[in-house]
């Protein structure tokens, strides 16, 4: 979770600076008075972002918020000034302060998406393993904003900041570019994959023995029965699997202490064999799953 | 809403900031996240997984450690990798874990090795479970991969028996029976014991043909003795002997204390039968050191359960056993719970066999913080039934030579 709160903070400083740049004439006054008291200029650029960072943090961390709904805040803070447009001379400054909260939205879906996982794998998994994970993650993601960023600097160069566009990069492109990955991803099925062989895989959380035993108990028409038997009680995971070609719809597992009612949460096909796991919860906290199911 | 989903809401957000402000140099940024999302577009889900696992030794006495040793390595793809497998809470986890994240860089194949360490904990057949592998897209673009590696492991653990040869007190008295078997010396009875070799002096009736001509030497079957003293223990496995916790139940006590015991008294020639309170099952009364094996199993697997069943029932289930030179032997942890129903089945015990049945008391409460309290009811409860009887505590060892002191 620390990594994620760092991380998160970071993405609230970097997203502050846009709007504190965009809101900066209303601080001018607070600059005076601070001047004019103390004697130490504050420039009301670094008042508003302080102010615009402290104020994001608070609804993030203290009143939990999410990240995504506090950028989008900033993000709505920043243009309100330029509601209704930007005079010519003004274009290379609003592009150039929108850099900041335009990078930072690149890692606000990353940070969501950390958050989840964090909670998920937080136990169990080696720290310094996850901790290495977020770096190499952070370089794939950076390694992959190059040729956007070089295209970027290229076009805010040939446009001058963004003041002589027309020609070079209609924004129609732009949109129709944006769409046509839209289009892409809803497109994206997974290709089905033939299997020759079913491996039912039964995942639970409940008191079983230490030294269990799999016996099969009732069979009905849409589902059957584990009994495990022996050992000594003690709540664990409970982790079976059976090669089958009849997939149940439901399957009870047994044991003297305790019964657990297992749904079909996930499939997957993996070197010819397709593998269907069973279980009672698809929650990430869940003991139930192997990790986080998405 | 999932990374993907704000991917694509955050590809246009500067397109709106641009159309609202009318600087359209503010849609350009649209370009990175549409950089990171186009290349996520090129990466596919972790899969093509390989699993190899070793295990140094899959028998293990109680306190022993063993290593766990997965290679795991990863074809395709771009994303998180997640491996682990499912450990029976009987064995500890000593030294590294079972559970692994790694990243598979994309064109580049993921190659890792890990080990971790196990120590038994509690005997019994305990398992780890086949690998588990989950592969998830980096974006997570389409649905995590998920595979099962490598046979379930059974690991056995089992008590160190103790040899109590010698601290046996050369003089154990009990009025009545023999300090020796006498079987050895008896007439055979029907009750089929071995196979062993011929000795000069087997009567001829006794060879068995069939397994001679098998193995090309000569070998007779050997039958019990009329006469031999017979122990049948009565082992408590319901719940009254989950007490103590799960590594060290009055179960777990039971089943420790039971193990050289039996194993001297076979090795004594003495016949030894075993049934479990609870689950049904008995081991009919055999002798001689070859059937140690039959008892250590039964007793590795023996776990508790929620079925009662009353020591009363347990003899009337048993009672073509009770008959000849019987000493019965009831294990369990005394309570007040019990106290009747263990009260009528020592009194029935003693109908049937015309011997006085000895209590063994479990008692795993010395580490309780009332446990002295405790200790003291059991006493009382012991002395109010009037039989004779030994207390068992974790000191195993104690226990054995008092119940031996008043068997033998």
């Amino acid at each position: 979770m620390r990594n994620y709160e760092k991380f998160s903070i970071g993405i609230l400083a970097l997203a502050s600076i846009s709007p504190g740049f965009s809101l900066a004439y209303h601080f001018n006054g607070i600059s005076s008075a601070i001047a004019g008291r103390s004697g130490l200029y504050m420039p009301p650029e670094a008042i508003s972002f302080l102010t615009l960072f402290v104020f994001s943090v608070y609804l993030h961390r203290v009143r939990g918020i999410g990240l995504t709904y506090v950028v989008i805040a900033l993000t709505v803070l920043y243009i309100l000034p330029y509601l209704g447009g930007v005079p010519v001379e003004k274009v290379p400054f609003v592009t150039l302060t929108a850099m900041p909260l335009g990078v930072s939205i690149v890692f606000v879906p990353y940070a969501h998406s950390l958050h989840s996982r964090m909670k998920s794998l937080g136990l169990g998994y080696p720290k310094d393993e996850l901790e290495n994970l977020i770096t190499i993650e952070l370089k794939t993601i950076l390694l992959s904003m190059l040729p956007g960023a070089m295209l970027l600097v290229y076009l805010l160069y040939s446009t001058s900041l963004g003041r002589n566009p027309i020609g070079l990069f209609p924004t129609y492109l732009t949109v129709l570019f944006a769409l046509l990955i839209g289009v892409i991803i809803s497109t994206i099925e997974r290709k089905e994959e033939s299997a020759s062989k079913t491996v039912l895989v039964f995942r639970t959380y409940m008191t079983a023995g230490d030294s269990f035993r799999v016996k099969e108990g009732s069979i009905w028409e849409n589902g059957f029965e584990l009994l495990l038997e022996g050992g000594s009680p003690v709540k664990r995971i409970v982790l079976l699997s059976f090669p089958s070609e009849n997939v149940p719809e439901y399957v009870v597992i047994c044991s003297p202490w305790d019964s657990k009612f297992l749904t079909k949460k996930k499939e997957s096909v993996e070197s010819g064999v397709r593998y269907i796991v069973f279980s009672t919860s698809r929650a990430p906290s869940s003991p139930d799953s192997f990790s986080a199911l998405p | 809403m999932n990374w993907l989903r704000w991917f694509v809401l955050f590809t246009f957000l500067p397109l709106v900031l641009s159309v609202l402000t009318g600087a359209i140099s503010i849609s350009y940024l649209a370009l990175l996240p549409a950089s990171v999302l186009a290349f996520s577009l090129l990466f596919e889900t972790p899969s093509g997984f390989s699993v190899e696992r070793t295990v140094e030794k899959t028998g293990l006495k109680i306190g022993e450690e063993t290593e766990v040793k997965v290679k795991l390595n990863v074809e395709r793809g771009t994303g998180i990798v997640l491996v682990g497998d499912v450990v029976s809470p009987a064995l500890e986890i000593v030294d590294g874990t079972n559970r692994h994240v790694f990243f598979k860089l994309p064109e580049k194949k993921l190659d890792v090795e890990y080990s971790y360490r196990v120590r038994a904990i509690k005997r019994g057949s305990h398992t780890i479970s086949p690998v588990e592998v989950e592969g998830r897209h980096f974006f997570e673009l389409e649905e995590p991969g998920y595979a099962l590696f490598s046979e379930e492991v059974r690991i056995t653990a089992s008590s160190k028996i103790m040899n109590i040869k010698r601290s046996t007190p050369r003089r154990l008295g009990r009025q009545g029976f023999p300090q020796v078997t006498r079987a050895r010396m008896g007439v055979s009875s029907t009750d089929f014991r071995e196979i062993r070799e011929y000795r000069p002096g087997d009567p001829m009736r006794t060879i068995n043909w069939k397994a001679t001509a098998r193995l090309g030497v000569p070998l007779v079957n050997e039958y019990e003795r009329e006469g031999s003293l017979i122990f049948i223990f009565y082992v408590d496995a319901s719940d009254s002997m989950a007490v103590g916790g799960f590594k060290e139940s009055a179960l777990e006590v039971a089943v420790s204390f039971m193990l050289p015991l039996v194993s001297y008294l076979l090795n004594r020639g003495y016949r030894v039968g075993l049934y479990a309170l609870g689950h049904g099952t008995l081991i009919s009364p055999v002798s001689g050191s070859d059937s140690l094996s039959t008892f250590t199993r039964f007793l590795l697997s023996l776990g508790m359960t929620s079925t009662e069943e009353s020591l009363s029932l347990a003899v009337e289930r048993t009672k073509r056993l009770l008959k000849g030179q019987v000493v019965p032997v009831v294990v369990t942890n005394l309570t007040d719970s019990n106290l009747t129903s263990i009260k009528e089945g020592l009194k029935k015990l003693l109908t049937k066999t015309g011997n006085a049945p000895v209590l063994v008391d479990v008692d795993v409460y010395e580490d309780l913080s009332a446990g002295k309290l405790v200790s003291l009811r059991k006493k009382s409860l012991r002395e109010e039934l009037a039989f004779p009887s030994v207390t068992v505590t974790k000191d195993v060892r104690k226990g054995v030579l008092k119940l031996l002191e008043v068997i033998l």
